[in-house]
């Protein structure tokens, strides 16, 4: 620099390296640290540049490297063939008896009286003992599966059926629409969840099919504002404003990128609420509001064993406990992979553990 | 002057405030002005320039010029047609729009490969089969590796992010490319090659451009030509050689004052400017910068300095604002003028660094007339007192756009019968 007179004019002094010629040297910066010879690999044995891959190939593989989610898939599907495989399925109609399953991997029939000894504790006969009417606990627990997974897993679909589409269409549409269906939500939302169902069953009475009512009208208020929170958020994101700048029609916006981001945090909340709403409805059986006394469901096994428990029977109540307990704990760590794997941000190992904690609690605390 | 590829003509955007049930069961809100009556044309093949202080509306006008938001008022037409009449796709595939934030407006849940393919399934520009080799093709051309493809934008850093974006803006193979921002969001090296890159595109490709930023080096270093905006309107538009060589409005001066200079003997003036900029809900009468001014015109009638014109009128902004208490908050007692009257006035023009006495007599009068009615607690009547006095044609006519050499400026400056004025610029 040889002019060194102070001066107003600008632009004396010029920053040099930026330039074009000066880029392509720079080109090789762009690094990939990690995982980038994963993908060539990936490519070299797909045959092709960059080919793509599905969401929910993608989704798979990263619930899939997941052991703990997988481990709770697994007793999830062992507790489901072993309650459907319990006793044969039978189905009458028009005087027809239609046998849906033959198989009873039980040893005795779950409701008949009288099997082996009254209250005796497990034996070889009896795996899991006999309650005070003598009937096989081993045989009950197994097919009581029936009655646990089928109302969480009804409750909960059904409530998706109600109150996602009442959330999407609060969001989507807005205005009187929205205020309407939310007020209906907080209203209902007032009441504590368990007080609320008591008092439908007891409106409606016992059984099967009111049980499930009681669940789904309670059931369906968390979906609906879960969803119309993620519509509004997601409807607002620059990418929906990116999708209309690129031309893409309303039904793709939604299908491609509305759906897909504002759908994953209530398959995660629906999973995790399976647990809830078993737990529920074993806690309608345990008050004596859910199934007849006599049948054999894991809350009202836990009820009648409750007298037997002042005895000193212990096995009664214990074996259908554990049993609810290992289903519901397997569905929240399926619930917690998904949460992970539905969400590729998390894909890089350091950080999952750490978003992992949040998140989960997030969705617990809407949860009560 | 060949026909311009885009041309706005008198367009304005505004926003409803209204929010939220209790609101829209009163029918409470306020009107957001922001654009407002913006004439602008893109010229094929060159780079248009966009810049403003943060809220002043330029994301908006840049949105309603593409088409994404509708206008309130006025037109927007694309090679002589209204936007309205082009089809969705045909508007699309010329029209191209690169938002500020590459993160936000990439899709979470798509491999990049989904986001760049998307404009090419939507407009069915290359078949299925052919479509990842085009994606690899364009991710090549804006820098980035095709192996990578398959991931997820949250694994880029920001400036592969922007390129992506560029690289989906580009599938369709546009004719002119909006950019929002396109590297505010991003460090300094990363801001210059992005800037390489969208140049060496146009050379390509011949694109025309609107760049749309708050920060005069990046549209220098990108811009052909440079519109000036300041709450919602146009104030200066011309070529960028004209417009850094000699800013005509006072505003652009004040922002080319602003950008950094590495030369450690440079001894250019830093043009602050007081205050914030107005609420667009109730922008200002006449020039919408006379609040802010530092040339405000002084009123024919006396003998002022713009200086000192300037201090009378940022007294007097304060004064209308009328808060409680405000002459304590103005004049804090700290003995130095002692609690008399006199004090209290002196203690007020030192505040506002209004010179004492004024060069004109008379103008000394009122003055002094209107500090002792503010001492006196009468306000309103001071201030009102100062308004009917001083009247300066940049608080009540609103200036248009008028050619002053290469460019076009909206100050009353540069009103034919104001010649003389423009020699007084202070920075000279």
């Amino acid at each position: 620099m040889t002019d060194r007179e102070p001066t107003a004019r600008r632009g004396r002094l010029r920053v040099e390296g930026f330039e074009s010629s000066t880029e392509r040297s720079l080109e090789d910066d762009t690094a990939w640290p990690r995982s980038v010879e994963r993908d060539r690999e990936q490519s070299r044995t797909e045959g092709s540049v960059g080919r793509s891959r599905s969401r929910w190939r993608d989704i798979w593989r990263r619930f899939r490297s997941d052991r703990t989610a997988l481990l709770g898939a697994a007793i999830v599907a062992i507790l489901t063939v072993l309650a459907v495989f319990a006793w044969p399925l039978e189905v009458t109609t028009l005087g027809y008896r239609i046998t849906l399953q033959p198989f009873a991997l039980a040893p005795y029939d779950p409701g008949e009286l009288y099997v082996g000894p009254t209250n005796a504790g497990p034996s070889l006969a009896h795996p899991f003992g006999t309650d005070w009417a003598g009937r096989d606990q081993f045989s009950r627990v197994l097919a009581g599966g029936r009655y646990s997974l089928s109302i969480g897993a009804l409750a909960v679909a059904l409530a998706l059926c109600v109150g996602v589409p009442l959330g999407a269409i609060a969001g989507y549409v807005g205005g009187w629409v929205d205020e309407a269906i939310m007020r209906v939500v907080d209203i209902l939302f007032a009441f504590p969840f368990l007080v609320l169902a008591i008092a439908i069953v007891a409106v409606l009475g016992q059984g099967y099919w009111n049980v499930v009512a009681a669940l789904v009208i309670t059931g369906w208020l968390s979906y609906a504002r879960l969803i119309r929170g993620e519509i509004l958020s997601v409807r607002e994101a620059e990418y929906v404003t990116a999708a209309k700048a690129l031309g893409a029609s309303d039904r793709r916006i939604v299908a491609r990128h509305v759906v897909p981001n504002a759908v994953a945090p209530v398959i995660v909340q629906a999973t995790l609420n399976v647990g809830t709403v078993v737990l529920a409805a074993a806690a309608l059986g345990f008050l004596g509001l859910g199934l007849s006394p006599d049948s054999a469901e894991w809350g009202t096994m836990l009820a009648d064993g409750r007298s037997s428990l002042l005895q000193g029977h212990w096995h009664i109540t214990v074996f259908p406990g554990l049993a609810l307990f290992a289903f519901v704990l397997a569905i929240n760590l399926v619930g917690d992979g998904l949460n992970d794997a539905l969400e590729p941000r998390l894909e890089d190992g350091e950080s999952r553990t750490a978003h992992r904690g949040s998140r989960t609690h997030d969705v617990e605390r809407r949860d009560r | 002057m060949t026909d311009p590829l885009l041309q706005a003509s008198d367009l304005s955007a505004h926003y409803t405030t209204t929010d939220g049930f209790l609101e829209r069961l009163l029918g409470i809100g306020d009107t957001v002005r922001a654009v407002d009556g913006v004439d602008l044309e893109l010229s094929a093949g060159e780079t248009l320039g966009l810049v403003g202080e943060s809220g002043c509306g330029k994301t908006t006008l840049a949105q309603t010029l593409v088409g994404l938001r509708e206008p309130t008022s006025g037109s927007v037409t694309y090679r002589d047609k209204p936007l309205a009449a082009w089809s969705r796709a045909a508007l699309r595939t010329n029209v191209q729009y690169l938002f500020q934030d590459p993160l936000a407006s990439l899709n979470p849940q798509q491999p990049v490969t989904d986001i760049v393919s998307e404009p090419l399934a939507i407009h069915d520009i290359v078949p299925a089969d052919r479509r990842d080799d085009r994606v690899a093709t364009l991710l090549e051309r804006v820098g980035l590796d095709p192996l990578t493809a398959n991931r997820y934008p949250h694994a880029f850093s920001g400036g592969q992010r922007q390129r992506i974006a560029l690289a989906r803006a580009l599938a369709v193979e546009p004719e002119l490319l909006v950019c929002d921002e396109p590297v505010s969001a991003l460090d300094a090296s990363e801001q210059a090659r992005i800037c390489n890159l969208l140049a060496d595109l146009q050379d390509e490709f011949g694109l025309s451009y609107l760049v749309v930023s708050h920060d005069l080096s990046v549209v220098e270093h990108v811009a052909d030509r440079i519109a000036v905006m300041y709450l919602g309107e146009i104030v200066d538009i011309g070529p960028s050689d004209a417009l850094f060589e000699d800013a005509a409005h006072p505003y652009t001066e004040a922002l080319l004052s602003a950008i950094p200079e590495p030369d450690p003997c440079w001894t250019g003036e830093r043009i602050v400017l007081e205050g914030d900029v107005p609420s667009p809900i109730d922008p200002p009468a006449g020039c919408r910068f006379h609040t802010r001014c530092p040339v405000v015109i002084p009123p024919d009638e006396f003998d002022l300095e713009p200086a000192a014109f300037r201090s009378m009128l940022t007294l007097r902004k304060r004064l209308e604002v009328g808060e409680d208490d405000w002459l304590e908050s103005l004049v804090p007692r700290d003995g130095r003028h002692g609690d008399t009257a006199t004090g209290t006035t002196e203690a007020i023009r030192d505040r506002f660094d209004i010179p004492s006495p004024l060069a004109d007599p008379e103008a000394e009068a009122i003055l002094e007339r209107a500090l002792e009615a503010i001492v006196a607690g009468n306000v309103g009547g001071a201030s009102e007192q100062l308004g009917a006095a001083f009247e300066t044609p940049c608080e009540t006519i609103e200036p248009e756009l008028q050619a002053e050499g290469d460019h076009r400026v909206a100050c009353h400056r540069f009103d034919d019968d104001r010649a003389g004025d423009r020699r007084s610029r202070p920075s000279e």
